[in-house]
């Protein structure tokens, strides 16, 4: 049932179409920052953008934060939001369900698809966009012929102003990636549930992306701060810290840890609704 | 004979309960944990005073979250200051011996950390990829982020203090899994806004973990400072110091051009400003190596800084204050053909009181600050003006 | 096969299947006949475990539905509510989809296993175009193939012959049939009396809800002890069978009498030229309208809502 699942989700044009939606923008940005030379003031705009025009190693972990406040999330949001209320849409709901297939089975299929879709998803952008940094912007940041020191290994600085080699780049944006990859199975978890309760898969989405805004306001209002760690974009950002030096894993452990949660949570509650539900579809 | 119906329902009885019991687990997990009683510590008020005082090598790191809410618009030329007194600061800390440190101010794009290495000050932007080496002595300067962390924070507070000063126990509370015990510091004086100063510490080293600051006649605290997860292993040597990559801005700089407004020679125009030895009752407080261009009153919780501001300086804050909504002040007492141009402006806030005021010849901007009544800086603003219109020559 | 004690289903205050008892035995073309709105397709879906029954237990293959129902599915063949597909993809596509889940004969007979449905249901020359330009009666074909997939023992399809032509319906009747004939049970849901009547050999009657009859169709179709006789001589007749005659219009009587040998007998003797002469039987449509009130489509006033 996954293999089937994998094939409907590679077979559906519109996989591919938000897969190049998502690797385009970071090439469009690095494409404009590469030409005018103009990159945001550092600390401003997306993060490490003002730092991609030294070295381009450091571009996968801009990509990841330019797609990652909407593009990513209404893209998981969309597939995940699909998966159920899509076929029931479809009304190919009540076929695969006579095949028979499970019902608890059938939503882990759509779940492992849907992780599927989300790690790839991530790993294209920092993979596109690795090959754009270094195309457009250079593996070598520019001043790091600079003085006496031994140079050739540092190819990025972090946020903490220390030098960074290459294959520590590697590993932080390996870490950034399943971090940014965990914390959007929180919201495909969030359209699955919804997808499970509505026949629209456009509601469903809709549904999960305006938990999300709810929880983004709430996350900057100080009068909501008793619930703040417990909302689902709280530690969105913590990615950040895998380019710190040293990198600081409280937040990184704690944005696991919540998108642990709100995974577990809500997919009980699609098994435990979905399994006894009338397909009235 | 079961029928399937009953199957059914009671099946989907079954995983509703185990979906919300699990849920509820989950959410209940960190109250539960917050409701463990706390062990309480028999150790008595001035003993833990003392205990935290001499906490200063207890090395530590941790996550510290400060959150002030004060309120204050932002001053130009004191904009870093403004966004430290409100709002939440995030801070990394490793903290080996009070001469080996780092404290980073972490956000969402950036940071900016500040490194104690041996005697010298590094200050780190990664905004402006800029390592500045601070030169000199510093016993005067604006705040900054590291001031707002819970040891130091209350240490200074402690040392603030005086005999008159009353101190209780408070009961004990759980802080980053540590179990601590809580002294209360009620200032005696009637100046000082600070109604309550709550410090949470471990009672063995005497750890300042958490401190809470109370306005004057208000019970919500204005300054939250707390640690969020602590380790009291020392950090490495290397951890503390800074190691800047080659392509990163190196420079190395006096204290009072870090701080900007805080310039040397009062005004800007290379005036040295005699302060009067006294303004609103407190007597000036001379601290060695301080820069000319700030003085410092009172003593204590009743205690201001009186700030000449640079004159394009002055002029913004100024407005940024009317703007602000900030109240006119009448200045009493200053007599002669003044006593009508004479107003100050006054920002209260629930802790702080700032008030700026034209005067002297050049009609320089003086800008008086501190946690203590507006009333103090009031008359103690009309005070200097008066003392500046007998001095007509002042320069 | 399918045997239903009592089954119930409530949505909320509405109540849409009250108490049906089926009963389809094994080698039945069983037609479930009934209005549109009436309930059908919920105990349709009822059967295949989609709909959980409010009360009443269902058996399908002599397993318990829905506490078993993974064990029967794989047996059933069913068309519930219209044909569905991706649209974006082949038929053949979906069709592999649909066998590759849920347990799926071997992967390496299911090129040519589906090759074989389609041709089944007439489609065996079909292209590569997505479904989504399929015609109504295309798609209702490749409806009916994944049905067939996996030659079932029981066929559960509702109202498989919309959007067909007459060719079409009259092939599909064909397919049926050949299948019945083979071993497969046939349970058929449908508004239409023409195609139940001529297809299935059983038939439950069901209106708003309930199961009104159900019975072979040669017992509700009994005789009604009338012959019906076709004469350009009505008035001869008439003469003749005065007293009997309880119908007469344009040259077709309605005698009340049974035996129709002993009455063509009777009539050609006297010289009455028969043109054609039947045992009436009662129409499927008189059985219907007979049990059933009219469809829950249709809103009448009631009198306590006049003002």
């Amino acid at each position: 049932m996954i293999r089937v699942e994998l094939v409907k989700l590679a077979r559906r044009p519109r996989s591919w179409v938000s897969l190049v939606l998502l690797c385009g923008l970071p090439v469009l940005v690095a494409v404009f920052v590469a030409v005018t030379h103009l990159a945001p003031p550092p600390g401003q705009g997306p993060a490490l953008l003002s730092a991609v025009l030294s070295s381009g190693s450091l571009y996968p972990a801009a990509a990841l934060a330019i797609v990652l406040p909407i593009f990513l999330p209404v893209a998981v949001a969309v597939v995940a939001g699909d998966s159920i209320a899509g076929e029931a849409g479809s009304g190919t709901l009540r076929y695969l369900l006579a095949r028979p297939v499970g019902r608890t089975r059938l939503l882990a299929a759509k779940l492992v698809a849907l992780v599927v879709y989300t790690l790839s998803a991530v790993i294209l952008v920092a993979v596109t966009a690795y090959l754009t940094g270094i195309a457009l912007f250079g593996a070598q940041p520019v001043a790091a012929t600079a003085g006496g020191l031994t140079t050739s290994n540092i190819a990025a600085t972090s946020l903490s102003g220390s030098g960074l080699s290459p294959a520590d780049i590697a590993l932080r944006t390996i870490g950034a990636v399943a971090f940014i990859a965990v914390s959007m199975l929180g919201v495909g978890a969030i359209a699955l549930f919804l997808s499970t309760i509505t026949d629209s898969a456009l509601g469903a989405a809709l549904g999960a992306l305006a938990a999300l805004i709810t929880s983004e306001v709430l996350v900057t209002l100080n009068a909501a701060s008793a619930v703040n760690p417990y909302l689902p974009t709280r530690y969105w950002l913590a990615w950040i810290d895998f380019f710190r030096d040293p990198i600081v894993w409280r937040n990184i452990e704690r944005g696991f840890a919540v998108q642990g949660v709100y995974v577990l949570v809500f997919l009980a509650a699609s098994w435990a609704h979905f399994a006894t539900k009338d397909i009235t579809s | 004979m079961e029928t399937y119906v009953g199957s059914v329902s009671r099946g989907a009885w079954r995983r509703w309960s185990i979906v919300a019991s699990g849920t509820a687990l989950l959410c209940a997990l960190p109250a539960v944990i917050a409701v463990l009683p706390v062990s309480a510590s028999p150790i008595s008020a001035p003993a833990l005073r003392a205990r935290i005082l001499a906490s200063a090598r207890v090395p530590y790191q941790g996550y510290a979250e400060s959150t002030v809410n004060l309120g204050l618009p932002l001053l130009p030329g004191l904009h870093n200051v403004s966004l430290l007194l409100d709002g939440t600061t995030d801070q990394y800390v490793w903290y080996r011996s009070p001469s080996y440190w780092r404290a980073d101010d972490v956000t969402g794009t950036g940071e900016s950390d500040t490194y104690a290495d041996g005697g010298v000050t590094y200050l780190w932007n990664y905004g402006t990829n800029l390592l500045t080496q601070v030169t000199g002595a510093e016993p005067v300067r604006l705040p900054r982020a590291p001031d707002l962390l819970p040891p130091a924070l209350a240490r200074r507070l402690l040392d603030t203090a005086g005999r008159a000063d009353r101190i209780s126990r408070l009961p004990g509370r759980r802080i980053a899994g540590v179990d601590t015990a809580g002294l209360r510091l009620v200032p005696a004086g009637t100046s000082t806004t600070i109604g309550a100063v709550d410090i949470w510490a471990d009672p063995v080293s005497g750890l300042p973990l958490e401190v809470e600051i109370t306005g004057r006649g208000t019970t919500q605290p204005v300054l939250i400072s707390t640690f969020l997860e602590l380790s009291r292993a020392q950090p490495d040597l290397a951890a503390v110091i800074p190691h800047p990559a080659p392509n990163v801005g190196l420079t190395t700089t006096r204290l009072p051009n870090v701080d900007g407004v805080l310039n040397s020679d009062g005004d800007g125009d290379g005036d040295t400003t005699p302060f009067p030895p006294q303004l609103g009752g407190l007597r000036r407080v001379v601290l060695p190596g301080s820069p000319s261009g700030v003085a410092i009153y009172g003593t204590g919780f009743s205690r201001f800084v009186l700030l000449p501001l640079p004159r394009g300086v002055g002029t913004d804050a100024l407005n940024a204050a009317i703007q602000a909504g900030a109240g006119s002040v009448p200045l009493s007492g200053t007599g002669g053909s003044q006593a009508g141009t004479q107003a100050g402006v006054l920002i209260r806030t629930p802790l702080l009181s700032v008030l700026l005021v034209r005067g002297g010849f050049h009609h320089a901007v003086f800008l008086f600050t501190g946690a203590v009544t507006p009333a103090l800086l009031a008359s103690s603003a009309s005070a200097l003006v008066t003392d500046l219109s007998h001095r007509p020559r002042f320069r | 096969m399918i045997v239903t004690r009592g089954l119930t289903k409530r949505y909320g205050p509405l109540l849409v299947v009250d108490q049906v008892d089926l009963d389809v035995r094994e080698g039945d073309r069983y037609g479930f006949l009934g209005p549109n709105g009436s309930g059908k397709t919920t105990v349709v879906r009822m059967l295949l475990g989609l709909v959980y029954a409010t009360s009443g237990d269902i058996t399908v293959l002599g397993q318990p539905v829905p506490k078993q129902v993974g064990k029967v599915l794989p047996s059933i063949g069913s068309l519930v509510e219209g044909p569905s597909a991706y649209g974006h993809l082949s038929g053949r596509a979906n069709l592999a989809l649909m066998d590759a889940a849920g347990k799926s004969g071997a992967r390496r007979t299911r090129r040519s296993r589906i090759a074989a449905t389609l041709d089944r249901v007439g489609l065996g020359g079909i292209d590569n175009r997505p479904v989504k330009r399929y015609s109504l009666g295309m798609r209702q074909r490749l409806g009916l193939a994944a049905a067939l997939l996996r030659t079932p023992k029981l066929l559960i399809l509702d109202e498989p012959t919309n959007g067909l032509d007459p060719q079409g319906i009259r092939e599909i009747r064909d397919l049926l049939i050949e299948l019945n004939a083979a071993g497969t049970t046939v349970f058929l849901s449908s508004h239409q009396l023409s195609e139940v009547e001529q297809l299935c050999t059983r038939v439950g009657i069901v209106d708003r809800g309930r199961l009104v009859r159900q019975d072979d169709l040669e017992t509700l179709r009994a005789l009604t002890g009338r012959s019906i006789v076709r004469t350009p001589d009505a008035d001869r007749a008439r003469e003749l069978l005065d007293g009997q005659i309880e119908l007469a219009q344009a040259g077709r009587l309605v005698i009340a009498d049974a035996d129709t040998a002993a009455l063509n007998s009777r009539l050609v003797a006297h010289g009455v030229r028969v043109t054609g002469i039947e045992a009436e039987r009662r129409s499927l449509e008189d059985v219907v309208l007979s049990v059933t009130g009219s469809g829950s489509d249709r809103v009448d006033v009631q009198d306590g809502d006049r003002p």
